[in-house]
């Protein structure tokens, strides 16, 4: 797994809850300043055009450039690149919803955040992150995470990534989202089972055996809540997020829950300009 | 009986997994949910979904992985698929869960051997394919997309579609100066894309290096090395490389299953052909690993025993193609009636012309002197020729020698017919004579059947000597669901009124509730009330208590059944088209009526009542509920009725359908539901009931392979619910036993008569009357011609070897001693019979002694003939209707035969008297000469007040006295006279098609020419031929030139040609033994000639499409965008069509640098 520097989660001061809390937890986000605000905003964008457009160099660097003040494309590339910008955004004119671009964003602050995290508690190191399940009726989706831990055993985490942005309380949506994995879990495994399967390796070894173990609840498993939110609705203390553990109360043992909660000031100003970001390229 | 979903089936795939509900709460959740949708709700528990989910899982790990057995994945893909099956019926969900839960359904179904539901998937969610649209407007769902279109196999419109796709994403990757999408966001979908398109061209045309290919990109795309995220490309493309090893060894290309010896285009036939087949179902697999198999030249006799939609049609093809692939006879295909014999000619065709062999015509049963093998003199033999049975023994009949000689290979379909009295010994015979003949050679002989209880037993008679293939199946692709309908009675309800009765003077008046008993797969029933009715039952009494029990139903006043029945009939309606089968006609029609008072007029129906009101006149009945959306369908009514009513049905263009045995045993029509009418069970005669394996060939028609995945069948009967109506829908082997007719009661006591009449006298072999003795009897008489004709010496063939042939014998050992002994005093009268009448009796196809009858009338005619001609008095008796009025009294005797069962009545009325007022000789000239049937019934019935009782009534006298007996009769009469003529050297000849005209009621050569030759339209051969110019020649080619020259707008224009005869024109000016498709498949293109060019310049790409606007059939133009350029000639029509349907990519380019300007078509470059 190629590691990448952890300069979002230090961008955002993602914080640890207290050692005694059952589900594991950090926060971060709630006093990113403005110049953080710009520095976060502009790695999600420019990480996810990245990721998006692979090996072809040449495009990303023509959106970077757009991006940076440069000048307009011919419309042939302007195309193109708004052929992968439109993933999760929408294009201008035809915007994707609020709720699923700030979903949207949810997950990329999710798959970065995981990704910048390589060593966990208990020292589980990170093995391999599979593609994301995105959510086509409620913004959010499903995640996976797998973890070599000391004796060389894989395991895994399934998570459920939200946005909230209503004026109920937080635990409401952790709640639903803990409800929500243990009903629909079984969905994401069924089809990661068929793809992961085929290599000849470890992570297969694993896949083979991944539905089975969640049934199970068999301790090389866990789970994970995560949401992307706005300061006002921060969790305050571990009670919050009581209720992933009442779904899953086989998942005991320390580090089998966890939840990342970004909970930046404007949680949707922060969604809209990371898509401002990606369009100014096109 | 369907075991889909047991119990054992469920245990087995879950495997005790806790946290899910177990085999027991599953079946009962499935049972809720086929209720449900029953009733059209959609609700599907939560849980159920879950269960899917966690099977699909077990089922999808690499086998490499060997975490769970092959048999427990596969059941996890069954369950699974059905589940997701019964969700996608939730309204709610979104475009991708839709199409995740159809792909998840579907590749469940392909790879657990239930491959034709994978196509009805599909259907299901054609809609949500998309291939107008840019595609980056569906990048995100686009893999799902490919993965559901290609799970439905339907090779035309999938070439088409990949093609599409491929050009949309190529065009993309060339814009960032790339060859593909890899390592980018939709990389794994380009992957996805160009794997299918590479596996379904070696599927299609065998091209291993594709294969190959395909497992490269998918397997990069399923382990993620082709781009990052895109979990549903992913997805698909783990799921369609696990199946390509699967379809490659189900493939016509595996050279284990189809062997090396059978060409590549043998196999291009079904991959390309229509419908496209890509890889073979599981009885078809199983059938050609059989040992020894069944390609195998040494297999000379097979019996398969395969249900309906469970792909017997395509077993038989595979067959026909590999024996005509590999040889140089002729296949011989014999179906009971016509309609069977021409679905299989249209299916048996697309496979055939591939091979540039030809399917021959509909022949008359009774040919005529000159031309009786081969139908017309300027058409070659065809190398696949379907007939009656009745066809073919008269074919040996005639020249046993030339049949042997013409054909290598004889299959018989629905050779459970055999057990029918009265055609069910034709059968009987055909298949004796030719065992008998061929046991020594190298002939094979296939029987088929969907209902044969003793198929074991069936193949021994045939084959004594070399081990038989018996191959039996029961497998079915759709699912099948049960229920049956019945009232009960709220004796609650009960009210007495006093009625002026002096008998009777009380009524009372009971409601009624329907209940429908669903049986499902679970065994329970579930029980579903239908509560709002306003029906009554209504009994007359003597007093008003209310409770009494033993009185008589008042008929007039109850609610009548039809109209109970039709009121739950159409709550069925909505889910695909309604089969109603019933006893009668009468149940048929009155049916038909309480269905179509349900619901308005609808203009959609407009022109199928139209075109039935043209035929049948206005007041006809079936016309006022036609244009309601529903018909019925009986022997009562013409052919071209009943063809349009059964086009309707298969194109989904009427609901409901009303009819009798005569559809469900006839024809091949599979509709959604089934519905069993058993009206009158309690005192019906056996042979009219549905039962056994007539009531297996109706539920056989409940669902549609590839259509849907479930079809129902409802029984609805007016007694009171009880169990034994489910096991009514259970026959045993032993209710499905095909037996010969020979061995009933009835036929043994026959049997007894005549050999008591034959001990007073040898001559009683001439007066056996009618039924299994004489039938018997002539068989007997007919091998000792056969072989008399090959050599033997009549006194020294071994009769009971003969006997010995019958199925009768083989089954029954006191039918076999009657055969022996009836066989030798055959033998005696034969022996004792001048040489050459003996041989002329047994061409006739009658018995013996009506032969003996009709060769004196014959020996009669000849000098009548003979002694006119003499006189000077003699008239054109080459005429057909002077030949017809010269035979007038002979017409009156030969109906007085006693093969001719009902003695001739017409002008009686139903329930008339005796007298005769309508002259057969006079009714047959106006017949041949063309005159409408409702004009012949208002001419000769207009006595009779109903409109529709004079149409059945003259539909019957056309079909049974002149289609069959007189045509036959008369065609055998005149052979002989015509010969007889011959050898007296006379150059005098009485009319010798006169049979063909009776048959087909026309009465020129070249509408006789027109009605062989696949015009099925009596009135269309009319009007062509009154139409044609007087010095245009009498043959095929020139009319087919002077036809096709005309164009499709004259066609509609002269001769108001309706859809089906354009089409019937369009096959007929075809230009023969000629396959474009094979041309195009060899040689990369092909050449057409261009009859007009319409403009001089064009640009752009130029395209191939039937002419804009105009409604189908419509002729082929040259396209450039929208402009016309081109038209195409009529004789290239059908196959430039069937180069448009096999879907394969082509470059159309026109060279017009000669005259006349050319047309290339050519394979396009990938």
């Amino acid at each position: 797994m190629p590691t990448t520097q952890p300069v979002l989660t230090s961008l955002l001061s993602l914080t640890p809850g207290p050692v005694s809390s059952a589900v594991q937890y950090a926060i971060g986000g709630q006093a990113l300043s403005a110049a953080d605000f710009a520095a976060a905003t502009h790695i999600l964008a420019d990480d996810t055009m990245r990721l998006r457009l692979g090996d072809a160099s040449d495009v990303l660097t023509s959106w970077r450039d757009k991006r940076d003040g440069g000048p307009d494309h011919t419309p042939l590339r302007r195309r193109t690149i708004e052929v992968y910008a439109r993933i999760g955004f929408g294009l201008p004119g035809k915007p994707s919803h609020k709720d699923h671009l700030e979903g949207h964003v949810a997950e990329l602050l999710w798959h970065r955040l995981m990704t910048e995290r390589t060593v966990c508690s208990g020292g589980r190191q990170l093995a391999y992150i599979p593609p994301l399940k995105a959510d086509t009726t409620e913004p959010g989706g499903d995640g996976l995470a797998v973890y070599r831990i000391g004796n060389g055993t894989l395991v895994f985490r399934l998570w459920e990534i939200k946005k909230h942005d209503s004026s109920a309380r937080i635990s409401a949506t952790i709640r639903r989202a803990s409800e929500q994995l243990k009903l629909r879990g079984e969905e994401y495994l069924a089809k990661l089972a068929a793809p992961e399967t085929v290599a000849d390796d470890e992570v297969a070894e694993l896949f083979k055996e991944v539905v089975e173990l969640w049934l199970d609840g068999n301790d090389r498993g866990g789970v994970g809540v995560s949401v992307g939110t706005s300061a006002a609705h921060a969790p305050s203390g571990p009670n919050t997020f009581g209720s992933i553990l009442t779904a899953f109360p086989h998942y005991s043992a320390p580090g089998q829950t966890e939840s990342i909660v970004v909970a930046v000031p404007d949680f949707p100003a922060f969604a809209i300009r990371v898509r401002e970001i990606v369009w100014s390229g096109l | 009986m369907e075991r889909a979903l047991g119990i054992e089936l469920l245990r087995g795939a879950l495997a005790g997994r806790s946290e899910i509900p177990t085999a027991e709460e599953l079946q009962r959740l499935l049972g809720d949910v086929e209720v449900q949708l029953f009733l059209q709700e959609e609700d599907l528990p939560n849980e159920l979904l879950e269960a899917a989910w966690y099977l699909h899982a077990v089922a999808s790990v690499d086998r490499a992985r060997e975490r769970y057995t092959l048999h427990r994945q596969t059941q996890a893909f069954l369950v699974s698929a059905h589940i997701f099956d019964l969700a996608l019926n939730r309204s709610d969900w979104t475009k991708e869960q839709r199409l995740s839960i159809g792909f998840a359904s579907s590749i469940g179904y392909r790879r657990a051997d239930r491959e034709p539901n994978a196509t009805a998937i599909m259907n299901r969610l054609r809609d949500d394919i998309s291939i107008e649209s840019p595609v980056d407007d569906h990048l995100e769902t686009l893999a799902l997309e490919v993965g559901v279109a290609f799970l439905g196999y339907e090779t035309r419109t999938l070439l088409s579609w990949l093609t599409t796709w491929r050009r949309q994403l190529d065009a993309i990757a060339r814009a960032m100066r790339r060859d593909d999408l890899t390592t980018t966001a939709y990389g794994t979908t380009h992957m996805v894309v160009l794997g299918a398109d590479d596996l379904l061209a070696f599927l299609t045309r065998g091209e291993r290096y594709r294969l190959q290919r395909a497992r490269t990109r998918l397997r990069s795309a399923a382990v993620g090395e082709a781009g990052p995220g895109e979990l549903n490309a992913r997805w698909v493309a783990a799921h369609l490389l696990a199946l390509s090893g699967e379809a490659e060894a189900g493939s016509v290309w595996n050279m284990d299953l189809v062997p090396p010896g059978i060409p590549d285009l043998a196999r291009q036939a079904f991959t390309l052909g229509n419908p496209p087949v890509l890889t073979l179902w599981s009885p078809q697999r199983e059938l050609l690993a059989v040992e020894p198999s069944p390609f195998d030249r040494a297999t000379r006799r097979m019996v398969l025993a395969v249900p309906t939609s469970g792909g017997k049609t395509l077993m038989a093809q595979l067959l026909t193609v590999a024996h005509l692939a590999s040889g140089n006879t002729s296949v011989c295909y014999v179906a009971p009636t016509r309609s069977l014999g021409r679905e299989v000619r249209r299916s048996m065709a697309s496979r055939v012309r591939l091979l540039q062999k030809e399917t021959g015509y509909d022949q008359p049963d009774y040919p005529t002197l000159d031309d009786f093998i081969f139908g017309s003199l300027d058409a070659p033999p065809a190398d696949v020729e379907v007939m009656t049975p009745e066809r073919l023994l008269h074919m040996m009949r005639h020249d046993m020698g030339s049949v042997l000689e013409t054909f290598g290979m004889f299959i018989f379909d629905e050779a459970q017919l055999i057990k029918e009295s009265g055609r069910g010994f034709a059968l009987e015979q055909v298949i004796s004579a030719l065992h008998y003949a061929t046991r020594d050679s190298n002939h094979r002989i296939v029987l088929i059947s969907a209902a044969m209880g003793n198929a074991g037993g069936i193949a021994e008679w045939i084959s004594p000597h070399t081990p038989p293939v018996v191959f039996k199946s029961e497998w079915r692709g759709p699912r099948r669901l049960y229920a049956a309908f019945s009232t009960e009675a709220d004796w609650e309800s009960t009210r007495a009124e006093s009625i002026r009765g002096r008998a009777w003077p009380y009524r009372l008046v009971t409601s009624l509730t329907g209940l429908i008993r669903l049986r499902l797969s679970d065994r329970r029933t579930a029980r579903l009330e239908v509560t709002d009715t306003d029906w009554v039952m209504v009994r007359k009494a003597r007093t008003p208590a209310l409770k009494q029990s033993g009185l008589e139903k008042d008929q007039g006043r109850s609610t009548p059944l039809y109209r109970i029945a039709s009121e739950m009939i159409t709550d069925l309606g909505h889910a695909g088209p309604v089969l109603v089968v019933t006893t009668t006609r009468d149940d048929a029609q009155r049916l038909a009526r309480g269905l179509a008072d349900q619901f308005e007029e609808d203009p959609a129906f407009a022109p199928l009542a139209d075109f039935v009101r043209v035929q049948l006149g206005d007041e006809h009945p079936l016309v006022d509920v036609l244009r309601r959306g529903v018909g019925y369908h009986h022997a009562g009514l013409p052919s071209e009725v009943l063809e349009a009513l059964e086009d309707a049905v298969r194109d989904n263009g009427l609901p409901y359908l009303a009819c009798t045995s005569t559809l469900t045993d006839g024809v091949n029509l599979p509709v959604r539901t089934v519905v069993i009418y058993d009206a009158n069970s309690a005192w019906q005669d056996e042979e009219a009931q549905l039962r056994g394996a007539r009531l297996v060939n109706a539920m056989g028609r409940a669902g549609r392979a590839g259509k849907e995945t479930e079809g129902w069948i409802v029984v609805v009967r007016p007694q009171p619910a009880s169990s034994n109506d489910f096991r009514l829908l259970d026959p045993t082997d032993d209710d499905l036993a095909v037996n010969s007719s020979l061995v009933t009661e009835s036929a043994l006591e026959e049997f007894a008569q005549l050999e008591q009449q034959l001990r007073q006298g040898q001559d009683a072999i001439f007066d056996a009357g009618s039924g299994a003795a004489t039938d018997f009897v002539a068989f007997v008489w007919f091998m000792l011609t056969a072989e008399e004709d090959s050599g033997a010496d009549p006194e020294e063939i071994d009769t009971d070897e003969i006997a010995d042939a019958t199925l009768a014998s083989h089954q029954s050992a006191n039918a076999g001693r009657r055969c022996r002994r009836i066989a030798a005093a055959v033998q005696e009268a034969y022996i004792a019979t001048d040489s050459d009448a003996r041989r002329r009796w047994a061409r006739t196809g009658t018995s013996v002694g009506s032969a003996k009858t009709i060769d004196s009338l014959a020996r009669r005619i000849v000098r009548a003939i003979l002694d006119a001609d003499w006189e000077g008095t003699l008239g054109p008796i080459d005429d057909p209707a002077y030949a017809i009025r010269f035979l007038r009294n002979i017409i009156d005797r030969l109906l007085a035969l006693p093969e001719n069962r009902k003695p001739w009545r017409l002008g009686a009325g139903r329930q008339g008297t005796d007298e005769q007022t309508v002259k057969p000789a006079d009714l047959l000239v106006e017949w041949i000469e063309g005159v409408p049937l409702t004009q012949l019934a208002s001419n000769h019935l207009g006595h009779m007040e109903n409109g529709a009782d004079r149409i059945e009534l003259l539909v019957n006298t056309v079909t049974e006295y002149f289609e069959h007996y007189l045509a036959w009769t008369v065609g055998a009469l005149i052979e002989i006279v015509n010969r007889r003529l011959d050898e007296l050297e006379s150059e005098l000849r009485l009319c010798p098609e006169l049979g063909g005209y009776i048959r087909y009621g026309v009465s020129d050569p070249g509408a006789l020419m027109l009605m062989t030759s696949g015009i099925r339209s009596r009135r269309l051969a009319h009007a062509v031929v009154r139409d044609t110019p007087a010095d245009l020649e009498a043959s095929h080619e020139h009319l087919r030139n002077w036809l096709a020259g005309m164009g499709i707008a004259a066609w509609r224009d002269r001769y108001q040609a309706s859809a089906s005869e354009v089409l019937d024109l369009l096959e007929y000016t075809r230009l023969r033994s000629r396959s474009l498709v094979r041309s195009l498949l060899e040689a990369g293109s092909v050449e057409v000639d261009i009859p007009d060019l319409l403009e001089s310049e064009w640009s752009g790409t130029l395209s191939l499409e039937p002419l804009h606007g105009e409604q189908h059939p419509a002729p082929l133009m040259v396209y450039s965008g929208r402009t016309a350029v081109a038209t195409t000639s009529l004789h290239d029509h059908t196959d430039l069509m069937s180069v448009l349907e096999t879907g394969l990519a082509i470059d159309v380019e026109i060279d017009d640098t000669e005259i006349p300007a050319r047309l290339t078509i050519s394979l396009a470059i990938r």
